[in-house]
């Protein structure tokens, strides 16, 4: 494309590629015919900047807006409101790119575009998107600067805009803090197709799709010493109930509240947890947790199955202080528990496994003698780990155990558990994450393909004993994490897996790793988790007491600041206390007048000078004139000229024309 | 009943603006009579700081907050940017060059800056149209004209009413507006309407009814070729003589010199009035030019014979200002003569 993009288009040029920019993030929940549609408004929008196409007919437009409502009405059920919402608004930028043809077209235009990134902010919140999306934020102002930039080029206008930017971010930045959070004022729509972290129910036969995303799930941030791999496991929610098919919380375990209080005694760790919104009430822990801190609206309890849990789901980012125990034995609670649902077994199911059981005659053994027996079954037959299973979805458990063989976690955490039900040991699975990658020196990062499922089984002497069959397959599962035990078929199904792998062969790209977990967990800390309790908090700092009287005096103080600030901005300091603000030639044309010249309005500085030029000395006309050609240079010329030597030549002629003044006093004294 | 309400309303309006405007030609814009309010994408940025903040405490969202508050600040912040653009102009409505009606009038405003902002708009409504001004004044170049057209107007005395001058800067969201009242009006000539012009002799009673008035014909009638003189007008220049490369010469033309007499308007009566205030707007210039001392009678106004160019300029605007009740009082004087 050679032809040259005029000026008028440029803003029309930039908001479309800023669309394209702002869109992009937003893939998942955008609807394949939005995506046809995005294709063309953008292809015709960004063909306009070159060539004349004229903008479509308003009647035609409206009869295709009422169509494409028509649509996102219908499919609005499968993708949720929120989704629903992003489409509409880019499907009414299309609509408007497809008529623009006025000012006031592309404001529509910036203002959808404003409220299309706001819903990106609700799906990405990490650093890397808001550093993303604040490009497009000043993409999208220096295209409402350009619409009213005048005769001011690109360029500078471009300044101007960063200039305003920058002054406005102070004030942004004051009313964040200042302004008081309030609770959400009604309950708000989720995300429909997100990917779910553990969910309630286990149903092994089916298609693992956890362990498909690398989305973060939380930091925990160590005081001290961190957990070796082989004891990083997050306890998160106890499946009791087998039907078959699914595992799933058959009734739920009573909160530690009444319960005699826990004497904690061994190894610590002690470490702050930053999860993100689960969905779900269930928290993360290592065992044996204590809560000692709680930052999140929410208080969070601990239950008889050791699990951590808020009142309701979390829907928000939760902030926890644990201590965790892990050398106690979890054998507390015996008088309250019911075993009788830890051997609940569906009646008439893998015949298979009941009759392989029964062969073993078990009756005399112990339960570790058990536990050990029914393992040697995974480690002496032909079992294998993978992602991608076949389905297993009757009789799974036999199907997994003597056909297939092949598997994931809850397929064998699954298999287990089953088969000590039936040798009538009490037996339960805990679904949670193992592992997690460590950042720097105290962090661990634990991802959505980190979600893992292990097996508990109940000793009367030694109480709950955590089994993982899984690592009796995989043994590097649980020492290296997930990628050392996938082939390479199955570690593509891992979302970003290239660049995780080559993130951990790199040195260099893994110390940028280190450092972007780091600004995410800082961003996460600062930005994302503040909330009333850290203005709470500002405001003991600042004044010893959180009262209403002192957050009155806070929020005056802070309005009188941004005021201050405002003042501090139009007022004109140059102009006070220098005369650097008046420009070169109206210092010269004053010095004119004041020895009566007088500049007729419809002249420039040029002409009036050359008009009284004969009245001049040959001395006064080389240096006006000097000062001429240096200032029209600076002005006008695309020649570079600094500010000081046009300053120069004015002080040179002021000097002369003041000389001669004075001279002509002297000689009339 | 709405009507008179809406009329009254708009009187009582526009002599508020005439107070507020102190009826000045060169304006300065400060706090006693500049006006703010958000544009229309003001406002609906400030509508969509309002969603976001309902959407990002609902949310519990603080970066969707944070882009609320970066709109509220944006909005806050040009509200002063905008007002400070807007005042460091000056506009000075010069007084606005007669013209004739089937032409358009120009306006001359010339626009001077005190130069702390660049770039930005100003626009101009006058009688409803607006004539945008994209501001070039950069720093250190205080001063610019900007020369609107206006529409055709009918031939007469127009006064513009006022000039509403808005200015916007930064990011579009507000705009800042003020009010002028020029004093001086428009002037529109009737068009011209060639025809050779007849002069009246008359006697010194120029009453017009006792007048025994004879018919002079004016044509132009060739003396001679002479030497170029800096006064002559240039189309007595002949480019004939020029083009055969003889230098620059003058055609010298004899006849209208000491001739005297009127121009009357009811030697017109059988045409319509605007046609004939056309035709004697074309005579006057052709016998102004010629130097030719004559009187313009227009039934109740009458200006004595004369030549120059305040005589040509006293009888375009008589004929500007001539009025239809004039006309019929005329009229009334011819069918009772």
């Amino acid at each position: 494309m050679s032809q040259q993009i005029s000026p008028s288009k440029l803003p029309a040029l930039i908001a479309v590629a800023t669309f394209c920019y702002t869109v992009m993030p937003l893939a998942s929940p955008i609807m394949v015919w939005v995506w046809v549609l995005f294709i063309c408004a953008v292809g015709i929008a960004g063909a306009r900047a070159f060539y004349d196409i004229p903008p479509l007919k308003n009647m035609t437009l409206n009869l295709f807006a009422v169509f494409c409502l028509g649509l996102l009405v219908v499919f609005s059920d499968d993708y949720g409101l929120l989704s629903t919402m992003v489409n509409l608004l880019v499907v009414a930028c299309c609509l408007k790119f497809l008529m623009l043809h006025k000012k006031s077209d592309l404001h529509v235009i910036l203002v959808v575009q404003i409220f299309l990134i706001a819903c990106g902010f609700i799906y990405h919140q990490a650093v890397g998107f808001a550093i993303y999306y604040s490009i497009a934020i000043c993409s999208l102002l220096y295209v409402a600067f350009l619409l009213n930039a005048g005769n001011l080029r690109s360029k500078p206008s471009f300044r101007q805009t960063t200039k305003l930017l920058i002054q406005t971010v102070p004030i942004a930045v004051a009313l964040f803090l200042v302004v008081p959070r309030l609770p959400p004022f009604w309950q708000t729509p989720t995300e429909s197709n997100t990917k779910t972290g553990l969910s309630e129910s286990v149903t092994p036969g089916d298609i693992a799709n956890l362990a498909q995303s690398a989305d973060l799930v939380f930091r925990a941030e160590f005081n001290g010493e961190i957990p070796a791999p082989a004891e990083r496991y997050w306890r998160s929610i106890v499946l009791d109930y087998f039907d078959g098919a699914t595992w799933t919380i058959g009734s739920e375990a009573i909160a530690n509240d009444n319960q005699p209080y826990l004497r904690y005694e061994g190894n610590v760790f002690r470490y702050l947890i930053m999860a993100e919104p689960t969905q779900t009430k269930w928290l993360f822990s290592l065992d044996i947790p204590r809560v000692t801190d709680v930052m999140s609206s929410q208080n969070i309890y601990m239950n008889q199955n050791y699990q951590l849990h808020a009142n309701g789901a979390a829907t928000q980012p939760s902030l926890y202080v644990l201590e965790s125990y892990p050398g106690m034995k979890l054998d507390h609670y015996q008088d309250t528990l019911n075993f009788e649902k830890y051997l609940q077994v569906p009646n008439n199911t893998n015949p298979q496994t009941n009759a392989w059981i029964d062969s073993l005659n078990l009756a005399n053994k112990n339960t570790l003698e058990i536990i050990q027996l029914l393992t040697s079954k995974f480690t002496q037959e032909a079992f294998s780990y993978t992602l991608k299973p076949p389905l297993m979805q009757n009789e799974s458990v036999d199907q997994f155990l003597f056909d297939y063989q092949r598997g994931f976690c809850s397929h064998y955490a699954s298999a287990l558990t089953y088969m000590l039900r039936i040798a009538n040991v009490p037996a339960r699975i805990v679904t949670g994450y193992q592992g997690g990658q460590v950042q720097g020196d105290a962090i661990i990062t634990v991802r959505q393909y980190d979600a893992h499922a292990w097996v508990e089984a109940w000793d009367d002497t030694v109480g709950w004993i955590r089994i993982d069959p899984t690592s009796l397959v995989a043994p590097n599962r649980l020492l290296s994490g997930l990628f050392s035990s996938l082939d390479d078929e199955d570690s593509d199904l891992i979302e970003g897996n290239e660049l995780f792998r080559n993130m951990a062969s790199f040195w260099g790209l893994k110390q940028l790793n280190d450092l972007i977990t780091i600004a995410n967990h800082n961003w996460s800390q600062m930005v994302l988790d503040f909330d009333q309790d850290s203005q709470r908090s500002i405001l003991e700092s600042l004044f010893g007491d959180a009262n209403a009287k002192n957050l009155i005096t806070f929020l005056i103080a802070s309005f009188i600041a941004i005021g201050a600030f405002i003042t501090f901005l139009f007022v004109p300091w140059r102009r006070w206390f220098s005369a650097g603000e008046v420009s070169a030639d109206v210092l010269l044309v004053e010095a004119l007048e004041n020895k009566g010249y007088d500049k007729h309005v419809s002249e420039t500085l040029k002409q009036f000078c050359q008009r009284i030029s004969p009245e001049l000395n040959r001395e006064q006309n080389n240096l006006v004139n000097k000062f001429i050609d240096a200032f029209y240079t600076y002005q006008y010329s695309t020649e570079s000229i600094k500010y000081s030597q046009v300053e120069a030549c004015l002080m040179d002629s002021l000097n002369c024309l003041t000389k001669r003044k004075n001279k002509a006093s002297n000689a009339n004294s | 009943m709405i009507t008179s309400i809406k009329k009254r309303y708009w009187a009582i309006h526009y002599e508020w603006v005439v107070k507020k405007a102190a009826a000045q030609q060169a304006q300065g814009f400060g706090l006693h009579n500049t006006f703010i309010l958000p544009t229309s994408f003001g406002w609906s940025t400030i509508a969509v700081a309002i969603c976001l903040f309902v959407l990002g405490t609902n949310y519990q969202n603080n970066i969707v907050l944070s882009l609320s508050y970066l709109l509220l600040a944006l909005n806050l912040l040009s509200l002063f940017h905008n007002y400070f653009f807007f005042t460091q102009h000056k506009v000075d409505v010069t007084r606005p060059i007669p013209d004739y009606a089937n032409r358009k009038p120009h306006l001359k405003l010339s626009i001077s800056s005190s130069g702390t902002y660049s770039g930005g708009e100003l626009n101009f409504i006058i009688e409803g149209l607006i004539y945008n001004y994209p501001v070039s004044i950069k720093k250190g170049h205080h001063k610019d004209n900007f020369d609107i057209r206006l529409p055709k107007h009918p031939r007469g005395i127009h006064y513009l009413g006022k000039i509403t001058v808005n200015g916007i800067y930064g990011f579009g969201l507000f705009k800042c507006w003020s009010y002028i009242v020029p004093d001086d009006p428009l002037v529109v000539y009737p068009a011209v309407e060639k025809q050779a012009a007849i002069l009246h002799k008359m006697n010194d009673d120029v009453s017009g009814k006792e007048a025994s008035d004879s018919q002079i014909s004016i044509s132009d009638n060739l003396q001679g070729i002479r030497q170029h003189q800096k006064t002559d007008p240039l189309h007595h220049v002949s480019w004939k003589h020029v083009a055969k490369g003889q230098g620059l010469l003058s055609k010298d033309f004899n006849e209208s010199t000491g001739i005297s007499g009127w121009l009357l308007l009811r030697d017109f009566l059988d045409l319509p009035i605007e046609k004939a205030l056309m035709i004697l707007c074309f005579q006057v210039q052709e016998l102004s030019r010629d130097k030719v001392s004559f009187g313009l009678d227009l039934g109740s106004h009458k200006i004595l014979p004369n030549s120059g160019e305040k005589h040509l300029k006293e009888c375009l605007l008589s004929l500007a200002s001539y009025s239809a009740e004039s006309n019929n009082n005329a009229k009334a004087a011819t069918i009772a003569s």
